[in-house]
């Protein structure tokens, strides 16, 4: 990766975390409908307190580490290696909803940079994928995005954390009907400089052997969400 | 003090003989395991294992391995006579390694009692299932975060799960984690109801690879004590019910009931366990 003073990646850093970058993630809530459906989740303190409580260990010891796996395999041009921790992703993704979410933003991720960005290693490992019939997780388009970018794993983390808390603020405002300046309060506690930098510590710590993160209610909110009566979002 | 373990375990073989009925091909056990003597239930064609602990639980230094194996379209229950308490630790920890194989179109369910995380306790447990194309199997985890009735609850020091599906040699789930009381890994479990019990169901069958068709009966089970919800492996290998009660008689109620639905999903019927 490039030297982190070399600020040449941020541009495109900044780009493809905006939500005007055509990820999809705005048509998905990723359990959150159906946790508000369930009275787990009812206002402004019910949201910050579910990504404080929960959703940021998850990334702690769950999806940041695997963030980094991906990264390292794409700068060693292991793609046999990401091939694998693709698969493991698609494994751990325990509900069909949040599965598909993952594979249809990672797909469309992959088009873009194939679209946006000369990478061979991308296309290389898009092929990869076809042979196995394997479907494209969004952690792994996304480490092979930043590689492209030249991105340092720090702020390709940050990034993450970012999106996470963003995509879940965003679907609350039409699930709890908060205000934009409210989500803003939110988004900015939980990016909190001690909270990234805990988040970013331990997350460094975690092993792929103990990644993993226990949340059966928002398993269980998920799985209820493929059968809803009504829903706002795809997931 | 070095804590003082045992190592030992189960390795069961399972397969059919002249007339198709299932018998232990092999079978090798240790302490902290004891095997009942098998039941062959002609209703179900199922064989029915009780593995009982004659030291009453996991304590520290533990190791124990349970490793079974099932061929030649073999139908096996495999459960215990009560829940599985893993003890307080002054120190060390308790491992648990298991490995489940299931070939050809044979059948298994693992379906022990609940695993009780006492006070202070520290347990490692790892689990593979292995299943192939025609076979199929109902492996169950119950789990309480300590003895509800004495008031413990979320008290044990460390629980680390990983738990491996694979069919057909492809990865279907993998379900990790590591449950700290202290730290924030069980903010969402201890958060859902105040005495939480939890349990799941992993099914893996041909049977129900594209559609489970009492998935709306299982939903429609929820209550106020009470979150049931299923949803579909990866690769569509089978199907995953998790279940959230607040209350132990709901929850076993549920369990119980769950497990019914399941088999009749599979066009099998379930084997009653014999606990009188």
């Amino acid at each position: 990766m490039t030297d982190p003073k070399n600020f040449e990646w941020l541009g495109g850093l900044i780009q493809t975390t905006d939500t005007l970058f055509p990820s999809g993630g705005y048509a998905h809530s990723y359990g959150l409908e159906e946790m508000v459906a369930l009275n787990k989740v009812k206002s402004r303190e019910g949201l910050e307190d579910f990504l404080i409580q929960q959703i940021l260990p998850g990334l702690e010891k769950l999806e940041l580490p695997y963030v980094r796996y991906s990264l390292e395999a794409v700068e060693k041009n292991d793609l046999d290696e990401l091939v694998k921790i693709n698969e493991e992703i698609s494994a751990w993704k325990l509900t069909r909803e949040v599965r598909e979410a993952g594979s249809s933003q990672g797909a469309q991720l992959l088009r873009m940079i194939l679209e946006i960005y000369q990478c061979p290693i991308s296309e290389q490992f898009k092929q990869l994928l076809q042979e196995k019939g394997d479907p494209c997780q969004q952690i792994t388009a996304t480490a092979l995005l930043r590689n492209v970018q030249g991105a340092p794993l720090t702020s390709s983390l940050v990034a993450w954390i970012y999106q996470t808390v963003s995509n879940f603020c965003s679907a609350s405002i039409k699930l709890l009907r908060l205000g934009e300046l409210a989500c803003q309060k939110i988004i900015h506690r939980c990016l909190d400089a001690e909270n990234i930098r805990r988040l970013l510590s331990n997350s460094q710590k975690v092993n792929r052997e103990k990644a993993g993160f226990f949340n059966p209610m928002l398993d269980l909110a998920s799985a209820r969400h493929e059968l809803a009566f009504s829903r706002l979002f795809i997931s | 003090m070095k804590p003082l373990g045992i190592n030992g375990g189960v390795h069961l073989g399972c397969r059919t003989n002249e007339d198709g009925l299932p018998y232990l091909s092999s079978q090798r056990f240790s302490p902290p395991i004891h095997l009942s003597k098998p039941y062959f239930d002609e209703d179900t064609g199922s064989l029915l294992i009780n593995l009982s602990c004659p030291t009453a639980g996991l304590l520290s230094g533990d190791r124990m391995v349970c490793d079974i194996e099932i061929s030649e379209s073999a139908s096996m229950v495999v459960t215990t006579p009560g829940a599985t308490r893993s003890h307080c630790m002054r120190s060390g920890v308790a491992k648990v390694d298991q490995k489940f194989r299931v070939q050809d179109d044979s059948f298994l369910e693992f379906n022990p009692g609940s695993l009780i995380l006492q006070k202070s306790t520290s347990l490692e447990q790892r689990t593979l299932v292995e299943v192939g194309e025609e076979a199929g199997v109902l492996f169950v985890e119950k789990m309480l975060p300590g003895r509800i009735a004495h008031g413990e609850s979320f008290l044990f020091k460390k629980f680390s799960n990983r738990l491996r599906i694979q069919k057909n040699k492809q990865l279907v789930l993998l379900e990790s984690f590591t449950l700290e009381p202290e730290n924030d890994s069980v903010n969402p479990w201890r958060n859902s109801f105040p005495t939480p019990f939890y349990g799941c169901f992993y099914l893996v069958s041909p049977k129900v690879s594209n559609e489970l068709p009492c998935r709306q009966e299982i939903h429609d089970m929820k209550n106020e004590i009470l979150i049931v919800g299923s949803t579909t492996m990866h690769h569509k290998a089978g199907w995953m019910v998790k279940v959230l009660a607040g209350d132990p008689y709901e929850f076993r109620k549920a369990m119980k009931e769950i497990r019914e639905i399941l088999y009749q999903a599979i066009g099998r019927l379930p084997t009653s366990f014999r606990r009188y």
